[in-house]
């Protein structure tokens, strides 16, 4: 069985519209008009032990709603869930002593105490073996860098140095699953890289089952070999990362390097985009493949070098989100 | 059972320790309140500067009255503030950290927030207290003291029900919060004073819908020998506790509710 | 005007929170009834139909007009110049084209008669439902009565200005700042009318400008302060706000000063 199993997964908030105008609030005390928003609409997915999946979409999408169901803060309205054979929002404190938890935009730390005393009362809440709380905070020390920042209250740490320490008050307690909601938001690249090597570290070397939440597709991109994207609450792609490349990557770029002038190089299902002396830049779409255009320009020129370029992950989710590439429909549905 | 206590301490000792940081404050609080808060007693004194009774207590009976609930509020105060200050912590949308760990969340709360500030509000309790009984000049034996106790522990049990029902609401309105101030707040005021000078709606509601009147009214009848004027049965008295216990599990019951509501509609 | 239209926008600002007016004008209602059975009990044990020149119903109307006052005076909480200062932003209203004192002065006035009349005014017309009161015989009366109200809320502000100035020089302004209010409360003739004090508190607290921001407009609506008495009364009002606004600039401008000076 997988470690988390959903299934039809649906959250509905019921919001009350407010009318304008004294008029409007005088009928607003008698009968009130709901608007359901679908925050998450019908999803299904599994994931299994040892994965570390990037978990993408604008704001607003779903993101964080399918989180709080999945850690056991939200119930759902509908579908089914389980994590480690785990109802989480009935089984809350089984479930979450098996998780941890990382909000980017907040701590879980005590704020006006030094990272170590929080650390401890930590350890006191979940129960965590003496022994064991000190190898792990040997291993966070040296992974995270925690020396340095350890006897400081949590309120004086810079942002990189607190989502440090909460990464390391997340893993204490061993979970097998950690939810990372943006841990890597607002952070310089030094920073972002420390963080990036220690989410690496724990998911290959303790078999830490990762769920990453990110703005950030530098995270994915070095990280992740799954992605999963919602908008609308609606779980749009969920698979290996080339194949988000390759279904909305856009069109490629073929950079060659002739081996003489020629006068005349354009070449049918491809566009010439540069042209340096000697180097010239094809911009082709997916209808051809860069083998293809390869043997094209190969039959007809000497070439010297060529350099296939993938579009930047960056650009290709962008895409996504701004074309609207993938379907859905309007969510939000009018009531009485 | 002694687990979670140890732990309780922990997290009460952490907090205790943060606001130890802002020491001056503390005692600023701490005269602030002491001193400021005898004022409402003050104001009774001025009243019998032109009476020799209110509604046939004399002041030393008064002062009993007053100290009884104001004693019991201002301990439930200290011990309950994390419940007093979570319409912060929904306002703040910091209820998630809570649900995130793998404790149960009543008790969270109860073990997040200790307010040491309040003890000046204690310590003029204490002292109205002290003074009404050496006015009274009683010579108790040891079971009515035992039953000053008990009665002071109910009321602060109480107390801390209600601040458990004001706390939990925050998981429907924020705004509308302050209608339970006449409760808790509300309540201790009316609370030292006997209940005889109130019209019978009124009475009737503190008695038999939320049981203020057993917080320290029927309990001060029987320690200081006075007849009941409504003619209610000899065993209200004893009724204290149990009554006042009722109304903590009212509101731990609340709570679970509110928690639930709070899963299904996340705020 | 940038004073009116500060008067404005904190008037229209309170209006969002309705739901908070509503709790709070039941919670007032609700001590005010409370305090009004204290004193039935206080008049029957006294036997006497006048105390310190009030009758029962004149101190029954004296808890109605307590509890729908305690809004717009504001006694327990202001912290907002206090606020100001502790953050240092105090310096960045320096370079605001309007005088300091009297931009919050214009401020806490909207705040006031928004509380006035929605927080007030229902304690006032609900109250006859359970209680008699004493009303005033005449218009004029009406109008000196709310001309007394309204210097009472302007000293009460100048009072917590004063208050929330301390923080210039203490760090612990809060503590010092809570102490401050309650001993109003009962200095003010809140919690008990002046008139019922023992002589020699009354005449203490008589040299404090704390009576005018409670007692004084109760007793001028009452019709207990009347005729000559009646303009000694607003006199004294005038004076209090005059000689707290004069302090309130001074200490302003020293406090300024010290921040400067010392690079806040």
């Amino acid at each position: 069985m997988a470690l988390i199993e959903v299934r039809e997964l649906s959250k509905h908030f019921y919001v009350a519209k407010h009318r304008r105008g004294v008029g409007g609030a005088l009928r607003n005390l008698f009968s009130r008009e709901y608007t359901i928003v679908r925050a998450v609409d019908n999803i299904s997915f599994q994931i299994e032990r040892g994965e570390l999946i990037g978990y993408l979409g604008p704001n607003g999408a779903g993101k964080s709603t399918t989180i709080k169901m999945l850690t056991g803060i939200l119930v759902p309205s509908g579908g089914t869930l389980s994590v480690s054979g785990l109802v989480p929002w009935k089984q809350r404190t089984e479930h979450t002593r098996r998780i941890g938890v990382v909000f980017g935009q907040r701590t879980n730390l005590w704020w006006d105490l030094p990272v170590i005393e929080s650390l401890d009362l930590l350890k006191y809440i979940y129960k965590v073996p003496h022994e064991r709380f000190q190898q792990n905070l040997r291993n966070f020390e040296k992974l995270l860098g925690l020396e340095e920042f350890l006897n400081t209250p949590v309120r004086s740490l810079s942002l990189g140095q607190r989502m440090r320490a909460d990464l390391a008050g997340a893993l204490l307690h061993d979970p097998d699953l950690v939810f990372l909601d943006e841990p890597t938001i607002g952070l310089d690249v030094v920073a972002k890289e420390r963080i990036r090597s220690f989410i690496k570290e724990i998911n290959t070397q303790r078999g830490v089952t990762v769920i990453l939440t990110t703005h950030d597709l530098g995270d994915v991109e070095k990280l992740c070999k799954r992605v999963m994207m919602i908008d609308h609450g609606r779980l749009l792609l969920d698979g290996p990362l080339s194949e988000l490349q390759e279904r909305f990557g856009g069109e490629r770029e073929l950079v060659v390097d002739f081996a003489e002038d020629y006068p005349e190089i354009s070449i049918d299902g491809a566009s010439v985009i540069a042209r340096e002396g000697q180097r010239v830049t094809y911009r082709f779409g997916r209808g051809m493949s860069a083998s293809e255009l390869i043997s094209k320009l190969a039959s007809r020129y000497r070439i010297l070098d060529l350099t296939v370029r993938e579009p930047e992950i960056e650009n290709t989710v962008r895409r996504i989100y701004e074309e609207r590439l993938l379907s859905h429909t309007s969510s939000a549905i009018r009531e009485k | 059972m002694i687990e979670p206590l140890s732990l309780y301490f922990r997290l009460i000792g952490a907090r205790v320790r943060s606001q130890m940081q802002y020491k001056f404050s503390f005692i600023a609080d701490f005269i602030a309140a002491c001193v400021g808060m005898i004022m409402e007693f003050v104001g009774v004194l001025v009243l019998f500067t032109h009476m020799p009774a209110l509604g046939g207590w004399t002041l030393a009976q008064m002062a009993f009255l007053y100290g009884t609930t104001e004693l019991a509020f201002s301990l439930a105060n200290i011990l309950i503030e994390g419940f007093d200050q979570f319409p912060e912590v929904i306002r703040r949308g910091e209820f998630d950290k809570f649900l995130i760990r793998p404790r149960n969340t009543f008790f969270q709360i109860l073990s997040s927030e200790f307010a040491p500030r309040r003890i000046g509000r204690a310590t003029q309790a204490i002292f109205v207290l002290g003074a009404g009984l050496w006015w009274l000049h009683v010579s108790w034996g040891p079971e009515k003291w035992l039953f000053l106790v008990w009665t002071l522990l109910g009321g602060m049990v109480f107390y801390a029900g209600l601040f458990v029902i004001h706390g939990t609401f925050s998981f429907w309105t924020i705004e509308a919060l302050e209608t339970m101030n006449i409760f808790t707040y509300g309540g201790t005021t009316m609370a030292s004073y006997p209940m005889n000078i109130f019209s019978e709606w009124m009475r009737n509601i503190f008695i038999f819908i939320i049981p203020l009147a057993f917080v320290n009214y029927f309990p001060a009848l029987y320690l200081l020998d006075k007849p009941d004027p409504f003619g209610l049965p000899g065993f209200m008295p004893f009724l204290a506790f149990p009554l006042c216990s009722l109304v903590l599990m009212i509101g731990m019951i609340f709570w679970r509710v509110g928690v639930r509501h709070y899963q299904s509609t996340g705020n | 005007m940038v004073y009116l239209a500060l008067f404005q926008k904190s008037f229209q600002r309170m209006i969002a929170y309705r739901g908070a007016t509503i709790a709070g004008v039941l919670t007032n209602f609700f001590f005010g009834l409370l305090r009004a059975y204290v004193f039935i009990a206080v008049y029957q044990a006294s036997g006497r139909a006048y105390i310190g020149g009030y009758s029962l119903r004149d101190a029954v109307t004296y808890t109605a007009l307590t509890q729908a006052l305690i809004a717009s005076i504001n006694l327990w909480s202001w912290w907002e110049v206090l606020r100001l200062i502790r953050s240092g932003d105090i310096t960045t209203d320096l370079t605001k084209p309007y005088h300091f004192f009297s931009s919050w002065l214009a401020r806490d006035l909207g705040r006031a008669m928004f509380q006035l009349i929605f927080r007030g005014a229902p304690i006032l017309i609900f109250f006859p439902l359970f209680f008699e009161l004493t009303w005033p015989g005449s218009l004029l009366h009406w109008a000196f009565a709310l001309l007394s109200i309204l210097l009472a809320i302007m000293i009460s502000f100048t009072w917590r200005f004063f208050v929330n100035l301390a923080a210039f020089w203490f760090v612990d302004a809060m503590g010092i700042g809570r102490f401050a209010y309650l001993t109003m409360t009962f200095m003010s003739g809140f919690t008990v009318p002046v008139a019922y004090f023992p002589d020699w508190l009354k005449f203490a607290v008589n040299l404090t400008p704390m009576p005018s921001m409670v007692n004084t407009p109760i007793e001028v609506y009452l019709g207990i302060v009347r005729g000559t008495d009646l303009w000694v009364a607003l006199g004294v009002q005038i004076f209090w706000f005059v000689l707290m606004t004069l302090l309130c600039e001074f200490l302003y401008r020293r406090g300024v000063q010290k921040l400067i000076i010392q690079g806040g």
